[in-house]
């Protein structure tokens, strides 16, 4: 066997060796790019419920022949600061930022921006921030019973039984900070002394903070901001109301939620924001119907905002209308 | 301006801004086991426009903040603790572990409180007045809620013990109007009387809690008016915009329902479970639409009303034995009191059923007294002779309640109808009734004029204590033929409670059985007083007793003298 084709080869391998390590090695006179995209960003829950804590981890890669050390990574909630991290990036290598949140109502765009004050100097400045979009429904389903059944449960154990075999009742939610006159009751999307008012739907959005939400009570309850998909008519007290807007509750048309205004304060003719007049999410009982979740007598879809609609109590309260 | 005179101003500065943060709490936790702090913790946020959250148990003080029920976006908070009876111990250290800014108020007494949350609602706002209300129970301190917050008045617990401090605080505003509230302490009433003030107290808290609503009507009248029992506080209580209503509790009194029906009401809402089948009853008898508070919601899990019970008026009564006594055709219905207070009866209907039929029903034209642990036998005239072989159930719908007036409570009840036939001859004489001023008790003579013996259990009624009606009773004693029984009643009355009342009505149940005091005899006696008690009868037979025996020693050694001068030698 010759000599040469060996000698050859072992050049050859000592050759690429050089060129691997010139190329793959950090060389200190070399460059750094960090980079970010939205598919470098994930969650750890991608359905999680307000106030739930999600991890947020960012991929940060550096395509860069040298390390990056104390590399900050700045975490956005829409506009709102969430916190920073810091981290050394490796050159041509990856590393990964987490941050835990708290989730949030409604659309989340997290944007991760890398290195915000330009303190590393990189080949390319412009692939340093990315966004991705999480987002929690507005809204809390309430499902309970009323005919002859424990109808609550919760922080004092309390529970009550009413036995209303024979009448027929309406469930009311209401912020817990608004004081009620439920003769003073309208549909949404109606004036005060009757006819259709304009921009009801939006107006409550922005009030509530939904505005921009995919599940707006403009989109859901709303054809546009003024109109509404469907209506009915309920009696609520002794007054029949007509032209309610609707929803289904869930998934099944054995319950629907309508929304209401008190017209008790308004001074212009129709909801909105110079008045700010109280708000009533209505459903009719129905007795042992089923819903999404098991069977009951209502099931209601509330905006999860309503709570903080006015003053800062963060609950709903639940009014019979009984009759 | 010296460096100094700049530092100075900079510290005054830093306080003013500490200090600042401090009052600007706008949400306030309760940490206490007494209403009158979470009463007196709501008027001052609702005066404020502040938040409050009070703790009912002690596992709830932490779900307050895991559950962000207290906003964590807003650090400030005013913790109002008790200082003897808190629910949860180190409260403010787990608020302050939450990063929370506590400013802690706390009193070893709930009226300490009341009085500093009053000079600090003083300190920020010009107030029309003060409602002074007593806090031994809760109705009045509820009924007031949204005339106070609507007119701005400060509410004010004020007992003989604290009349001193109430009368600083007030005589500080003397401009102010003063409204003193339902039962308030005699001490109380004379302390304040240099201020004018107003007073509701009908002697029924019903009347008094109407009085307020039509004042409240006057100022702002309203189509829909609150429910509620007076014997919880709900957060949603806490308000300006309409009146407060007692409905009762099992039974809607008169009063109210006459009330709703001249009124322009059209709406109640109801809070409080138990108020639920009166809120019915008011539905179908006065038309008015009714809504109930029945839950919270939060995060889609619905909850309990944060209910916080009050000190409240709670009789108990039951149906001992419903007996028919043929001999004198009467129907003898024995009530119990199994409570610990007194409380007046008042039978709607007793329903005498052989099978499906009703075959006769009797009811009582007035209420009677029941004093605690006492039982009373009420009969009735009905002829059942034709039905003695039969089976007779006894249907019974009774109302009781602190007064005739206020008869709030309903009893419902069957019992099985036994036949007996016994007469009752006894026969008594209610002889004098003398009040005791230093025992503090009415002593009541009274004679078994008749042939056999008689269990007797007399009680002195619409006595005038502080110009209100108050009946008391005493113990049940047996007096045999032809004895007689001093009876005491414990009642304290002060010598212009005893101008009020020169002479007694004295009324006394009595009869052969022990079970059965089917007799009742009534008699209006000219009051005297004494000042003697037993123990002086005892002291008094004591020393006739030591100078007999003195006198007897004596004259013993006398006669032993005159013995031995006599003795010959």
């Amino acid at each position: 066997m010759s000599k040469r084709p060996f000698l050859v080869s072992c050049s050859l391998f000592f050759l690429l060796l050089l060129m691997f390590s010139v190329f793959s090695t950090c060389d200190d006179q070399s460059t750094i790019d960090l980079e970010i995209n939205s598919s470098a960003i994930n969650f750890s829950n991608l359905k999680p419920f307000e106030n739930q804590v999600v991890t947020i981890n960012g991929t940060i890669t550096n395509t860069g022949n040298k390390s990056a050390q104390n590399a900050v990574v700045q975490f956005f909630d829409n506009t709102a600061r969430i916190n920073n991290v810091t981290l050394n990036v490796s050159c041509n290598s990856t590393a990964i930022a987490f941050l835990n949140w708290s989730a949030q109502i409604g659309p989340n765009n997290i944007t991760l921006i890398v290195d915000p004050q330009n303190l590393i100097a990189e080949t390319n400045e412009t692939n340093n921030n990315a966004t991705q979009n999480i987002s929690l429904s507005g809204y809390s389903w309430y499902v309970g019973n009323i005919f002859t059944s424990r109808i609550v449960l919760g922080l004092t154990s309390a529970s009550a039984i009413f036995n209303l075999s024979g009448s027929s009742a309406n469930v009311l939610a209401v912020d817990s900070d608004s004081v009620v006159n439920f003769d003073s009751l309208q549909a949404l999307g109606v004036r005060k002394s009757g006819g259709s008012a304009s921009n009801d739907f939006s107006e409550l959005d922005t009030l509530l903070g939904m505005t921009g939400f995919n599940d707006s009570i403009r989109n859901l309850w709303g054809i546009d901001g003024s109109s509404a998909k469907q209506t009915t008519t309920l009696r609520v007290g002794s007054k029949m109301i007509s032209s309610i807007p609707i929803i289904n509750s869930t998934n099944t048309s054995s319950f629907v939620t309508g929304i209401l205004w008190e017209t008790s304060n308004d001074t212009d003719g129709e909801f909105g924001s110079t008045d700010k007049e109280n708000i009533i999410f209505v459903t009719s009982v129905n007795n042992s119907r089923a819903g999404a979740y098991g069977t009951y007598d209502y099931e209601f879809v509330v905006p999860s905002l309503l709570r903080s609609y006015v003053g800062t109590a963060s609950t709903i309260d639940f009014y019979m209308d009984v009759r | 301006m010296t460096k100094r005179d700049v530092l100075i101003g900079l510290l005054f500065l830093l306080f003013v801004v500490m200090t600042s943060q401090l009052v600007s709490a706008d949400q306030a936790v309760i940490n206490s086991q007494d209403w009158q702090d979470i009463y007196s913790a709501e008027m001052y946020q609702h005066t404020i426009g502040g938040e409050t959250h009070y703790i009912v148990e002690e596992s709830q003080g932490m779900d307050l903040i895991n559950q962000y029920v207290i906003n964590p976006k807003n650090k400030n908070i005013l913790l109002i603790e008790s200082k003897d009876r808190p629910v949860i111990k180190g409260y403010q250290s787990k608020l302050e572990e939450n990063g929370f800014i506590v400013e802690k108020l706390s009193s070893a007494r709930a009226k300490d409180t009341n009085l500093l949350l009053a000079q600090k609602i003083l300190d920020k706002k010009d107030v029309s007045g003060f409602i002074v209300v007593d806090g031994s129970l809760g109705y009045s301190a509820v009924s007031v809620i949204p005339y106070a917050l609507l007119s701005d008045f400060v509410v004010i617990f004020a007992d003989k013990e604290n009349v001193d401090k109430v009368y600083e605080i007030i005589s500080k505003n003397k401009n102010k109007e003063v409204i003193l509230y339902g039962h308030i302490d005699r001490e109380v009433k004379n302390t304040l009387q240099e201020f004018n003030p107003k007073i509701i107290n009908n002697a029924d808290r019903y009347k008094d809690n109407i009085e307020i609503v039509k004042l409240f009507e006057e100022k702002s009248p309203k189509k829909m008016v609150y429910m509620t029992n007076g014997e919880f506080l709900e957060d949603g209580l806490f308000q300006p915009e309409f009146p407060i209503l007692f409905v009762g509790t099992t039974n809607v009194p008169p009063q109210v329902f006459d009330y709703i029906k001249s009124s322009s009401f059209t709406t109640g809402m109801v809070i409080g479970y138990d108020l639920f089948s009166n809120a019915l009853r008011l539905r179908k008898d006065t038309g008015l639409n009714i809504y109930l508070k029945h839950a919270q919601g939060r995060n889609g899990e619905l909850y309990a009303l944060n209910i916080f019970p009050l000190p409240s008026y709670k009789p108990s009564i039951k149906i001992e034995g419903v007996h028919y006594n043929a001999a004198t055709k009467k129907l003898e219905v024995t009530f119990r009191n199994i409570g610990d207070i007194y409380t007046y009866v008042q039978t709607l209907k007793h329903d005498l059923i052989v099978g499906d039929k009703s075959v006769a029903s009797a009811s009582d034209e007035a209420a009677f007294f029941l004093n605690d642990k006492d039982r009373s036998t009420q009969t009735y005239d009905v002829n059942l002779n034709d039905y003695l072989k039969d089976e007779i159930k006894v249907k019974s719908d009774v109302l009781y309640g602190e007064s005739s007036s206020q008869l709030t409570f309903l009893l419902s009840a069957e019992n099985d109808l036994s036949v007996i036939s016994q007469d009752d001859n006894a026969d008594i004489d209610i002889t004098n009734v003398v009040y005791n001023t230093r025992a503090k008790r009415f002593e009541v003579t009274i004679s078994n004029i008749g042939t056999v013996g008689a269990f007797v259990d007399p009680q002195v009624e619409d006595v005038l204590v502080a110009g209100q009606k108050v009946t008391a009773g005493g113990e049940m004693q047996h007096i045999n033929s032809g004895g007689n029984a001093v009876f005491n009643i414990p009642l304290e009355l002060i010598d212009e409670d005893i101008k009020d009342n020169p002479s007694i009505t004295v009324h006394a149940r009595y009869g052969e059985r022990e079970d059965g005091l089917i007799k009742s005899k009534i008699a209006i006696l000219k009051l005297e007083l004494t000042s003697s008690s037993s123990m002086t009868y005892i002291w008094i037979i004591v020393i006739i007793v030591i100078l007999w025996l003195f006198f007897l020693v004596r004259k013993k050694k006398k006669e032993d003298e005159k013995n031995a001068k006599h003795k010959p030698y």
